[in-house]
């Protein structure tokens, strides 16, 4: 069974654009990423998976049940944390994670206890005076605190310091390994690259691509750039060069296709310096989806 | 009982504040009042019979001149602070959701929408309650603490109480503005327009004798000299209140299961 099944959902907002005919699953423990754009309609993908808002058409299930029917059911197996962190401002965060834990009808002492020493976070704080980067640390104590068997997580690394963004990770890699799947949303790319095990691609409210990172690496690009004693006009006319620089006795430029051709490519001239690195996924996107 | 509770929690300081003021001021302006009409006579009531304030409160100024009547004189002022009251907390109890962007939190747990919808519900119900309670209390003790007065304690529960219901049918309003326009961030403002506008309805109403508008507005439902007079509220008002009440509840409910969370929009 898949932890999340889309078919084909929209979702129109009168004039404004929403999503359209989106359709995708996420497998019961995996990581999944959902990149795009601000606007690309990731929020309104997640929000609908929760019942926040009703679809225009299709369905959206999650551990099988009807996301919209049976969301309160479902609610018990899921973590969300919210793009904007906000919350009852009167509250301390003792309170409101309290509450959370209530409603989820867990004690989660232990784990609340554990999370915010990870996370550095002052439970006995007002909400109002919370920092935004403290008020997403409360979000993740109250999606986390009941141990759900998904985490739905939206932009959740936004307000966060580097050191804290590694403890985060650190902690989903954890949730995962416990068995939940999580659903990360993201425009960060790096940052999906660094956890995700599958990518889901979202633009102007279109699916444009699903796929498993390391194929996307291996069946992507290579960024080569060699330095040479000389390199020969026209030595580098192979199929499958794209973006061909030469300063010099040093070039560089992508390369997709068989690797041993231009390693032999390489050999017949007297290297210097090279470099063949994995080009980032922004670069990949770059050339998949321009 | 998980939403009741922390909504309840997060009415405490409203419920103290407002049961102190309501109790607390009919206690010290009942007696006040009533040592008014203590020492007055056919000459004084002659002198107010034409008043237009009481032809528009639907009361007569014989009927003023009782302790009863004053009761319901002052009645008819609280009921304007406690249909504010009953409006701005359950506006604010939807709406606050929008305004804090808490809604995210709050819909994506393990309760319905209703559940959620009559947890709200019922804790805007039982702070009306206890605020309407503090101020018949109020009123009760005042008339003990005044010498010689005798009232028809019936008769005074049923005014009272008529004050809960007013507030009451306001919280319903106040429901069914905050499921509509969850996004407002003026409760409190518009729940006192809202007040104003019925309690001039109500008042010209009764200026212009015309009781079908009477329908329209909650200061209209509860005639105290009716009470006084037939020892119980009329029928046909009893009847459209429910109706009204639960219809507007059912409406509202219907549309909190269906709306989309949207902020700001």
């Amino acid at each position: 069974m898949n932890a999340i099944q889309i078919n084909n959902l929209s979702k129109n907002y009168g004039e404004h654009r929403g999503i359209e005919n989106i359709s995708f699953s996420v497998e019961e423990g995996e990581i999944f990423g959902f990149i795009g754009p601000n606007g690309a309609g990731k929020s309104t993908t997640i929000r609908t998976l929760l019942a926040l808002i009703r679809p225009t058409s299709g369905s959206a299930e999650i551990f099988g049940k009807d996301c919209m029917k049976q969301a309160a059911e479902i609610a018990k197996d899921v973590g969300y944390l919210p793009g904007e962190s906000a919350y009852y401002d009167n509250m301390t965060v003792r309170e409101l994670v309290q509450y959370a834990a209530d409603l989820y009808g867990v004690k989660g002492d232990g784990k609340i206890k554990e999370l915010s020493r990870r996370l550095d976070l002052d439970l006995s704080r007002k909400i109002t005076d919370l920092s935004l980067g403290n008020k997403k640390k409360a979000g993740i104590l109250c999606a986390l605190l009941h141990s759900p068997k998904l985490i739905i997580l939206d932009e959740p690394t936004s307000g966060l310091d580097p050191l804290i963004q590694q403890e985060f990770f650190t902690i989903l890699k954890e949730e995962n390994k416990r068995g939940a799947t999580i659903f990360f949303s993201s425009h960060v790319l790096s940052e999906v690259q660094k956890i995700c095990d599958r990518v889901g691609i979202l633009k102007e409210g279109k699916m444009i691509g699903v796929q498993k990172i390391s194929e996307l690496r291996a069946n992507s690009h290579k960024k080569i750039s060699v330095t040479a004693e000389e390199i020969p006009a026209g030595h580098f006319d192979l199929e499958g060069i794209t973006s061909f620089q030469q300063d010099g006795n040093t070039a560089t430029f992508m390369f997709m296709g068989n690797i041993g051709e231009i390693l032999a490519k390489l050999s017949a001239l007297h290297v210097g310096d090279l470099f063949i690195e994995e080009p980032t996924l922004e670069e990949i996107f770059m050339h998949y989806y321009r | 009982m998980t939403v009741f509770k922390y909504e309840l929690k997060q009415l405490k300081k409203n419920i103290i504040i407002w049961s102190l003021s309501m109790g607390g001021l009919i206690f010290l302006m009942l007696p006040v009042y009533l040592g008014f009409i203590s020492g007055s006579d056919v000459l004084v009531t002659e002198a107010l019979k034409n008043n237009p304030i009481f032809e528009a409160l639907g009361v007569s100024a014989a009927f003023i001149m009782t302790p009863l009547g004053m009761f319901s004189f002052l009645n008819s002022f609280a009921m304007t602070a406690a249909a504010i009251h009953g409006m701005s907390i359950a506006f604010s109890s939807h709406t606050k959701e929008y305004a804090n962007k808490s809604a995210e939190f709050l819909l994506t747990k393990p309760y319905s929408r209703n559940k959620i919808f009559w947890s709200k519900t019922l804790a805007c119900m039982t702070d009306s309650l206890i605020v309407g309670a503090a101020y018949i209390a109020g009123a009760g003790l005042a008339f003990t603490t005044v010498k010689g007065v005798r009232i028809d304690w019936l008769a005074f529960l049923l005014i009272g109480i008529s004050l809960v219901f007013v507030e009451l049918m306001f919280m319903v309003f106040g429901t069914a503005a905050g499921t509509f326009f969850s996004n407002v961030r003026t409760p409190v403002l518009i729940s006192s327009c809202v007040m104003f506008g019925l309690f001039c309805l109500s008042s010209m109403s009764k200026k212009i004798h015309q009781p079908a508008l009477g329908y329209l507005t909650p200061f209209s439902f509860f005639n105290p000299v009716s009470i006084t007079e037939t020892g119980f509220y009329q029928w046909n008002y009893v009847v459209w209140y429910v109706a009204l009440g639960v219809g507007l509840l059912f409406i509202s409910c219907r549309t909190f299961l269906k709306k989309d969370v949207i902020f700001g929009g």
